[in-house]
């Protein structure tokens, strides 16, 4: 350590009076630039991004400041560890040279040795703090942060050495021995009980030292302990190592404390209640808080019901060898209201002020409820400008003279007691002036166009603190960060008016100076830029930061985002420094499970049967992000199911298990397409699907593109060109739709819009918010399709939470769609005849004639029933069968009981769940719906229902869900009566 | 102490590195800046110490080297800056920031010195400003914090009046009362004085400072 080196620089900054000590360089200031020089390890460089952030410039005169604002910019880039600025002067002037000192880094980290611990163990928590490369100047921090995690395992002679090995940081560590365990003093136990207690804690001289059991064991001890009433037991270790780390010594304090009886005395209370309410058992513990606010709950709980003078205490006593906690309730009368009367009111009607105050004769007359009936009507008077009002309610005993029960007693001994609220409203205060002080830069027309609070509007205090808010909130978004806003009210005449001045302190507005980014490595910084609503020159605002930030994590990018600000000496400039870190490019993901649904097969005599199958399925999917830089993104979706599969059209029908359910996906992505109009979405898919009444095989392309609309809007427009084709229909043809026997094979051109406003709290298991869509697809022969027609479905949720974290959901679906008429010339129409053998057979006619179709295909066409619509059914299985129908109506289940679909279906469902435990959620579900052949043909008497329970499990990948549905009307289809039940097993929740 | 004395060397180490390194560079080269510390994510700089030293911002008297305590001050400064909301504190007026600043001049020999000494050390009018209307925010938001200390007790006020019995004589004052209210002034002074060096040492402690070495 060069410490005469120290004493020299100290001695020119110091030695000498400030007016004659300025730095050796002070007087190339102010004389021109002559060169510049910017120097990464003695290298010139020629990096426009980091020229660009050099403030000095040639031919300029030479200036301190611009040189501490180019170290400033330089150094956040993050890539240097240091910048140092040097100068001298030539005969041209002064020459200026940066030399940008680079972070070393190691590389990957790798670890071996004697370890002894699992190397995540240590890897991960390095790699949380430090990263994945280790800067060269952390790695004594590093050994450091190991030397710790080997103390609390009890390792306190472990060895690190550190090096880096090529581009490696290769840590080499022993453990060394265990620490020994050299002396134990075990405090609070007798020495006849230390053999027994160190033999449960596995504890003996000699032994190795080891924490986390030891601690393990003390818990578990602790615990032990507790649950036998030894409620203050307090049971814990201290270490104390040898110098050289191999022998510990120990103190053991285990305190047990007294057992503890825990009494109630006086007025009953139910065993359930008090184990709700005085939780000492279950938490082990009879803190004094705990205590007094059993007391307090219990006597809440009491006064609730409308023991209004109930009083709950408690107290400590110690006995030989015990402690007990004895509450005493006194539970007193139940009382209930017998009148409500208001006086002095007049801005505010008696109807009014009861619905407001809450309160019914007869009711249990509680205390709390009537403080929060005065709470509201005073909020209720405040609003109408009435800010002192006073709402004083009088009980009192029950008017003799006038009273069912004379004495105010009933014949249960419940006390009878009326309720006067006396009024007195006050002054009724307007606004009259609103002005502004202080406002030196912002004008005041523009800030009052942000208040509520006006001229001639009654003066509410609330509303009056909303206004500040919002002129705050306007000045944090102008930049000026240290603002304060204050609102006086002056009142006048008596309080009748008050006039409103907003005073404002703006401190400095604050510009944005530079934006740098920081730590993109594949993305490009322009993709990470283009998401920066803070703009160079522009205000620093609150709410472009906030935006800033949602837009970078709207990316999909980064596992990281932070935004930094940074001064540099001026005091309304800021470096906006925006650090990412970036999540893998490439994602894989695969799974598998069984779905297990109630479907509908076929049966030996072509009836409709409910059958449960199981699905076996996997899943694989491959996703590769930030395609040329940008957040484009490509990914492969495959999914198969192994179910059976019926082939109705072979000459001898077969059915065979086999893949024969399956889904293959191709997305890009393309974030902000087309100037930022919205999200492109291109897909590609071929799938095939096995339906009750059909199977069905499509392939196409999807084009769609997304916009948000505000945070929880979202709209879209797309388009579709695909071909399905039916097979294996189940249904009888005579009853199907004309359209899937013309064309069995039919290609669809599509256009559709949709819109959804989504503020759900979550997507996977939403407890608040609502969700809410809109789609319209419209299919035309002009531009392809072989088949016209249009179609709409809305679709709403809402979600609310009630007390006990139970939730409330219900939601609903409406389809309406109409087919376009077209008229096809066929040459033959099968007709069905009986052959012989008495079975049914079509055979061709050979006539030709026009008919015309409206229908919407297979694919198209709504149906429901199942474990996301209406789960007292099976997949699919409603509809409306061949005995009921307005004229004209055809019937949406054949008389196999097969459904065939149709163009309106309505389905409503509701739902309460109910917590049982943090994993597991009971629900209650009310569902009905179903699905009719034309729009004109929809009758709210042919809606089915269902009601049923299920349980939910939360699982890492959404709840699973098992549900059992009920149908409240069974009918007949085929001769057979409906099954009662459906069972649905499924994961996500049913809406 | 440590810190700062290698990085002082390390500074002009660096400087006389950059002078023999491999880039032509005469031996006259001045090392003008460069990074001294990060605290609470703002970068502190050698200028920012040079500056608080040639503009006397700090007290460094009796320091034989100055840099240290400065490097200590700005870091802790930086550190109590970042805890200070920013609505709860509202900005000095420039009336206020102006008398500061009319201080700094007074202290450096008047506003002409301040001026010629300002480019010296990268500063301008403003950035001064903004140094004094941040400490001002920080006094003001230590005395909201720390509006006083407890009252020491009897035991704690004689002992304090033994350890400074040097000081007091020096100063005598007219009454033993007199002499006690004034003790018992500057120990409640101490006392509070002593709870904000605590709080300063956990937001170092808290290690959202680093110095370059």
């Amino acid at each position: 350590m060069n410490r005469g080196s120290v004493w020299l620089l100290a001695a020119v900054l110091v030695g000498v009076p400030a007016s004659s000590r300025a730095a050796p360089f002070s007087d190339l200031v102010g004389q021109p630039v002559a060169e510049i020089r910017v120097v990464r390890d003695g290298v010139a460089i020629q990096d426009r991004a980091i020229l660009e952030l050099i403030e000095t410039r040639a031919a300029q005169p030479f200036s301190l400041r611009q040189v501490r604002e180019s170290v400033v910019h330089l150094f956040t880039l993050g890539d240097f560890a240091d910048v140092q600025v040097s100068a001298t002067s030539d005969a041209r002037g002064v020459v200026v040279r940066y030399d940008l000192i680079p972070v070393r880094t190691t590389g990957p980290v790798e670890i071996r040795g004697n370890l002894g611990l699992p190397s995540e163990a240590i890897l991960d928590p390095i790699t949380r703090r430090f990263g994945r490369a280790v800067r060269v100047d952390q790695i004594p921090a590093v050994v450091a942060m190991i030397e710790a995690i080997y103390r609390e395992a009890g390792r306190f002679a472990v060895r690190v050495n550190a090096d880096t090995v090529g581009s490696h940081l290769a840590l080499d560590i022993d453990q060394g021995p265990a620490a020994l365990v050299e002396h134990i003093d075990v405090r609070g136990v007798s020495d006849e009980d230390r053999p027994g207690v160190l033999s449960r804690l596995g504890l003996e001289d000699g032994a190795a030292y080891d924490p986390v059991r030891l601690e393990t064991r003390l818990e578990e001890y602790e615990a032990d302990v507790r649950s036998r009433r030894y409620y203050e037991a307090r049971f814990g270790h201290d270490v104390s190592p040898s110098p050289d780390g191999r022998a510990v010594d120990l103190v053991l304090d285990l305190q047990t404390g007294s057992p503890v009886a825990v009494v109630f005395e006086g007025d009953d209370v139910s065993e359930a209640r008090l184990e709700e309410l005085v939780p000492i058992a279950r938490e082990g513990s009879i803190d004094e808080d705990l205590l007094e606010d059993s007391s307090l709950r219990l006597e809440t709980y009491l006064r609730g019901l409308g023991y209004r003078e109930a009083r709950v205490t408690h107290r400590r006593l110690v006995e030989v060898g015990e402690l007990s906690v004895v509450f005493s309730v006194e539970r007193g009368r139940l009382h209930r209201v017998a009148t409500v009367a208001f006086d002095g009111h007049q801005a505010v009607s008696d109807v009014e002020l009861a619905a407001l105050f809450g309160l019914a004769p007869g009711l249990p007359l509680v205390m709390s409820e009537i403080e929060q009936g005065v709470a509201a009507v005073r909020t209720f008077y405040a609003r109408l400008g009435y800010s002192d009002t006073q709402v004083v309610p009088v009980i009192s005993e029950v008017d003799p003279s006038l009273a069912d029960h004379p004495d105010g007693v009933d014949s249960e001994g419940d006390i009878h007691l009326d309720c006067a609220v006396q009024i007195i409203e006050g002054i009724r205060t307007t606004v009259g002036a609103v002005t502004f002080s202080g406002n030196d830069e912002l004008a005041a027309g523009p800030l009052a166009a942000l208040l509520e609070t006006m001229p001639g509007v009654p003066y509410y205090a609330p509303r009056l603190e909303a206004d500040r808010r919002r002129i705050r909130a306007h000045y944090l978004n102008e930049g000026y960060e240290t603002v304060r806003v204050d609102a006086r009210a002056r009142f006048g005449d008596g309080d009748a008016n008050v006039d409103v001045t907003f005073e404002v302190a703006e401190g400095v507005q604050v510009f944005v100076d530079h934006v740098l980014v920081v730590g993109t490595r594949q993305i490009a910084p322009a993709t990470v830029r283009s998401e920066v609503t803070l703009r160079p020159g522009e205000p620093l605002g609150v709410d472009n930061e906030i935006e800033t930030r949602r837009r970078l994590n709207a990316l999909g990018l980064f596992r990281r985002v932070d935004i930094v600000t940074l001064s540099h000496g001026s005091g309304d400039r800021r470096d906006v420094v925006v650090v990412v870190e970036e999540a893998p490019a490439t994602s894989v993901g695969y799974g598998g499970g069984v779905q297990v649904t109630q479907r509908l097969r076929a049966s030996e005599g072509g009836a409709a049967a409910e059958r449960l199958e199981l699905a076996p399925r996997g899943f694989f999917e491959i996703g590769r992000r930030n395609l040329w830089g940008k957040n484009r993104s490509v990914d492969l979706f495959t999914r198969v199911s192994v179910r059976r599969k019926d082939d109705l059209d072979a000459p001898t029908p077969t059915s065979n298990f086999g893949f024969n359910q399956y889904r293959m996906l191709l997305n890009y992505r393309e974030p902000q397409a087309f100037g930022r109009a919205g999200d492109l979405l291109i897909s590609g898919f071929i799938e095939q699907t096995i339906r009750p009444s059909f199977d069905l095989f499509g392939r196409g392309v999807n084009v769609a593109l997304r916009r948000a609309i505000g945070f929880t809007m979202t709209g879209s427009v797309g388009y579709r060109y695909g071909q399905n084709r039916l097979t294996n229909a189940q249904f009888l043809q005579e009853e199907a739709p004309l359209v899937d026997r013309l064309f069995p094979t039919v290609t669809l051109s599509t256009f559709s819009g949709g819109l959804v406003r989504d503020t759900r709290d979550d997507p996977l298991e939403p407890t608040r918010g609502a969700f809410f869509g809109v789609e319209t697809a419209a299919a035309f022969r002009a531009i392809g399709s072989e088949v016209g027609f249009m179609k709409t479905s809305f679709q709403g949720a809402v979600f609310r939470r009630l007390p006990r974290d139970l939730v409330f959901a219900a939601g609903g679906r409406l389809g309406l769609a109409r087919g376009f008429n077209r008229t096809v010339t066929i040459s033959s129409l099968p007709v069905l005849v009986a052959r012989d053998d008495g079975v049914l057979v079509f055979v061709e006619t050979g006539e030709a004639r026009p008919v015309q179709i409206s229908d919407l295909p297979a694919s198209e066409r709504f149906f429901a029933g199942g474990d996301t619509t209406v789960r007292g059914f099976a997949l699919d299985r409603l509809g409306t069968g061949p005995t009921v129908g307005q004229p004209g109506e055809a019937p949406t289940i054949d008389p196999n009981g097969f459904p065939t679909g149709g163009n309106a279906m309505l389905v409503v469902n509701t739902e309460l769940r109910v917590p049982v435990t943090a994993a597991i959620q009971l629900v209650g579900f009310f569902d009905a719906g179903n699905v009719f052949d034309r729009i004109g043909h929809f009758q709210l008497g042919e809606i089915r229902g269902s009601a049923g329970f299920g349980v939910r499990y939360r699982s890492p990948v959404g709840p699973i869900r098992v549900d059992l549905g009920f149908k409240l009307d069974r009918r007949e289809f085929a001769g057979a009566r409906e099954p009662l039940t459906a069972l649905h097993f499924s994961i996500g929740q049913a809406f | 102490m440590r810190h700062t004395v290698r990085l002082l060397t390390v500074c002009v180490a660096s400087s006389a590195a950059i002078g023999a390194g491999q880039a032509p560079a005469p031996a006259s080269r001045d090392l003008v800046d460069r990074v001294v510390a990060v605290a609470a994510n703002q970068v502190i700089m050698l200028s920012d110490a040079r500056a608080f030293l040639e503009l006397r911002l700090v007290d460094t008297r009796g320091a034989s080297d100055p840099i240290p305590p400065i490097l200590t001050t700005l870091i802790e400064r930086q550190l109590v800056l970042a805890e200070i909301p920013a609505n709860l504190i509202a900005d000095p007026s420039r009336v206020e920031v102006d008398r500061s600043m009319a201080a700094v001049a007074e202290r450096l020999g008047g506003d002409e010195v301040l001026a010629s000494l300002l480019p010296t050390v990268g500063f301008t009018r403003d950035d001064l400003s903004q140094v004094l209307r941040e400490d001002l925010r920080v006094e003001r938001y230590l005395a909201r914090r720390f509006p006083g200390a407890r009252q020491p007790t009897q035991e704690e006020l004689d002992l304090w009046m033994q350890e400074h019995a040097d000081a007091q004589s020096a100063s005598p004052t007219p009454s033993i009362e007199a002499a006690r209210d004034e003790a018992r002034r500057q120990l409640t002074q101490a006392l509070r004085q002593a709870s904000i060096d605590a709080w300063v040492a956990t937001l170092v402690d808290r290690g959202d400072a680093y110095r370059v070495p």
